[in-house]
């Protein structure tokens, strides 16, 4: 081995001592607090009340609980208004049906418009009742993507923090679980990229289950001792987490499509934040009842053990199967995944439509399209043809989906006759926004054999299988050819990455932290007067204590963040719902990021006292508050 | 600009301030602040950018394109893990990276003005 690579490898050892540190001190400490004598969410959620020789030893945990506590409450109360208000309307459109409030009503008048400009005649009646029909769809349509994904994202927080444990306690090296975790993240790069990439030809729903396949194999896998096959699983859950953050995306994305909610673009933005935003408030509850979960499960399985030990007690080594094969301990919250994994997949199964991206043909003939647009001789009565054959067949293919959809629809509602109508009106006006562009096109536009010589010989390349990475070239040669696309694939790997990397950090960082400010208590406390008695008893404690740094109560402060998680996807709802477009709030939120990202550095290298610790945070806030007036 | 934008500047002026006067009173526990801070941010983002990427990335390619996405960001996270970067260090980068994509950001909204 060369020196770069142990260079290499050195540094492994130290990153990944981090994740040791603080995946160790989960699994020992993290919700020692609520799952203390085998207590479960009651007792995670209770149990805070100290008792006054225990207070110095917890009193950091107190801190830390409080917080929690207050930003559990400021949730609620934001979430209140908009509970109420749902809850009051839902009442309201119980009683009377057919009656629309105000801003249904500018909707409308929107709409209205919108249909006037398409030729299509629709009376004021229809219109109402299309509205009501949308905002069906869209509740069904949550109804049917969110369980699934949620039950996807569970699967995933379940087996997160225990992922470094289980290597561990299979006694590998930490070299070895570095390469292992790096591996993980390769696969995810490549493998994932390009399986993925296959989910516009194959289907998205289709990726969808093979995410939960893939987990499930991965999960599997976790019972062997063996670096080869633990290998081999690593990289399966490497694709599979690729899956979840692309495929189930763009499925849910193109089902709002597909479910007619896409009429005005700006509607559809609206749908499509607000049930972003859910999903994502939903997934934060679910990170934080699965980590309860998780503890419980692993808590209960008791200790790491050969499959078949108990009842063999001599040396079996020969029996491959007997000697490798590991139940219990960390492995049984793997397990837990199963049970979501499986539910998952069979929801997706029995209740999601398989929805495609444009297959090759369809995107060929657009680039073919553009190609004849460029082009300059007038043939156009041939064109005309071929181009409203495809677009009625693409709206045949589109309408087939739909009726799909009517039918469940028909289950959910009472009066659906007119929901066809709505539905081809939007049908319709597609159609005749591609016809409008067909007669600019025509204008000038060749159509000649050629050009279907060399379309035929593209759709027998794209046929023959080109390879698996054609698609997903296709994908970078449009992100690289738009600087819009580009500028939002830089801004989101930069985010979500910085995002991992706190994943990464927050422990070392408050650890350290706190142990500075331990010391800094002492002296404060040796230096006051007042509280004497008190101070004889935090200082033994403290000593006990000393130096350790984990009795952070980090499944509390996880569940601090997922709270806090909370409160943005309500702050982005608010935000979006007033109008604002999510691109300008994203500006906000990446300053802010970069703002409270600037003062995390500092105060881990300056703060020496307490005073300028202060001042920095008064500066701080001073910038911060500049920076929300500014915006 | 919707109507509605005073007045959200207002309400946000508000919060703000509560959550800095809330922020001053527990001033030793600066950092973890920072930190709840960044995650509501992230659960900020997510929402946000699932929008926005909804709106722009054609539907066509939508699932390629969003592993596209991914690629730069595995690749981002395995210079963090090959790199072995301080602490302070990663902040400081971390921050100056979010002020690059802040104002690519800031062009975005331009580009989308237009």
């Amino acid at each position: 081995m060369t020196s770069s690579t142990m260079n290499i490898n050195s540094h492994h050892n130290a990153t990944i001592n981090y994740t040791s540190s603080s995946y160790d001190t989960l699994h020992d400490e993290v919700w020692k607090v609520g799952s203390g004598g085998g207590g479960g969410v009651m007792n995670f959620l209770i149990g805070v009340t100290p008792t006054p020789h225990e207070y110095g030893k917890r009193r950091i945990e107190f801190d830390y609980i409080y917080i929690f506590y207050i930003l559990v409450v400021i949730n609620i109360l934001v979430l209140l208004p908009s509970c109420t208000r749902y809850i009051i309307k839902q009442s309201y459109a119980g009683r009377t049906t057919r009656r629309c409030n105000k801003s249904k009503k500018k909707e409308l008048m929107q709409k209205d418009d919108n249909n006037n400009n398409n030729n299509n005649n629709n009376n004021n009646n229809n219109n109402i009742s299309s509205q009501q029909k949308q905002q069906l769809a869209h509740t069904t349509l949550l109804y049917t993507y969110l369980p699934a994904y949620l039950l996807a994202t569970c699967a995933d927080w379940l087996q997160g923090p225990y992922k470094y444990a289980l290597y561990t306690g299979y006694g590998y090296t930490q070299r070895e679980i570095a390469h292992l975790f790096v591996a993980g993240y390769g696969s995810g790069m490549i493998l994932g990229s390009v399986i993925g990439g296959l989910a516009d030809i194959y289907g998205r729903k289709r990726l969808c289950i093979c995410y939960c396949f893939s987990y499930t194999i991965s999960v599997l896998l976790k019972h062997f001792k063996c670096y080869t096959v633990l290998l081999v699983g690593r990289i399966f859950g490497g694709i599979a987490t690729s899956l979840l953050f692309s495929v189930f995306d763009s499925w849910f994305i193109c089902a709002h499509g597909q479910r007619g909610l896409a009429v005005t673009k700006n509607e559809e933005e609206r749908y499509i934040a607000k049930s972003l935003s859910i999903s994502t408030y939903g997934s934060s509850v679910v990170a934080i009842m699965s980590g309860v979960i998780a503890n419980r499960v692993v808590a209960a399985s008791g200790t790491i053990r050969p499959m078949y030990s108990s009842g063999v007690v001599g040396v079996n080594d020969n029996n491959m199967l007997s000697s490798h094969i590991y139940v219990g301990g960390y492995i049984s919250a793997f397990d837990a995944c199963l049970v979501p994994l499986t539910l998952c997949a069979m929801m997706i199964l029995l209740f999601w439509e398989e929805n495609y991206g444009e297959s090759m043909e369809v995107r060929k003939d657009k680039k073919s399209l553009l190609s004849l647009s460029l082009s300059s001789n007038s043939n156009g009565d041939c064109s005309l043809q071929t181009l409203q054959r495809r677009t009625t067949s693409i709206v045949r293919k589109d309408s087939s989906t739909i009726f799909e959809d009517d039918e469940q629809i028909v289950q959910a509602d009472d009066d659906d006759d007119d929901d066809d109508d709505c539905k081809t009106t939007a049908e319709n006006s597609e159609y005749a926004m591609l016809r409008t562009t067909v007669i600019e096109i025509d204008q000038d536009e060749d159509y000649d054999s050629t050009s279907i010589a060399r379309r035929k010989q593209q759709q027998s390349n794209s046929n023959s299988g080109r390879g698996m990475f054609s698609n997903l070239l296709d994908g970078v040669y449009t992100v690289w050819n738009s600087t819009e696309i580009l500028i939002c694939c830089i801004v989101g790997s930069v985010f979500e990455g910085i995002m991992y990397i706190f994943i990464f950090l927050w422990t070392p960082t408050l650890t350290s932290l706190q142990m500075k400010l331990d010391v800094l208590h002492d002296i404060s406390v040796t230096n006051s007067t007042a509280i004497i008695e008190q101070s004889t008893t935090t200082s033994t404690t403290k000593d006990m204590h000393h130096g350790e740094g984990s009795d952070l109560p980090f499944g509390w402060i996880f569940s601090t963040f997922m709270v806090s998680c909370m409160l943005g996807t309500i702050a982005f709802s608010r935000l979006s719902h007033a109008g604002i477009s999510a691109s300008k709030c994203l500006v906000g939120v990446l300053a802010v990021a970069s703002l409270s990202c600037l003062a995390m550095s500092r105060p881990l290298s300056s703060m020496t006292s307490t005073s300028t610790s202060s001042a920095n945070t008064s500066q701080y806030i001073g910038m911060l508050v500049y920076e929300f007036c500014e915006y | 600009m919707s109507p509605f934008l005073p007045l959200q500047g207002t309400h946000l002026v508000i919060t703000t301030v509560f959550v800095s006067i809330f922020m001053y009173l527990l001033t030793c526990l600066h950092a973890l602040f920072c930190f709840i801070e960044n995650y509501s941010g992230i659960g900020f983002y997510y929402p946000a950018m699932g929008t926005v990427k909804g709106s722009i990335v054609p539907e066509g390619q939508r699932a390629a394109i969003y592993n596209v996405f991914r690629f730069p960001l595995n690749l981002f996270m395995l210079t963090f893990l090959v790199g072995n970067y301080s602490t302070e260090t990663s902040f400081t980068a971390n921050a100056v990276l979010l002020m690059m994509a802040c104002m690519l950001q800031i062009h975005l909204v331009r580009l989308g003005g237009k």
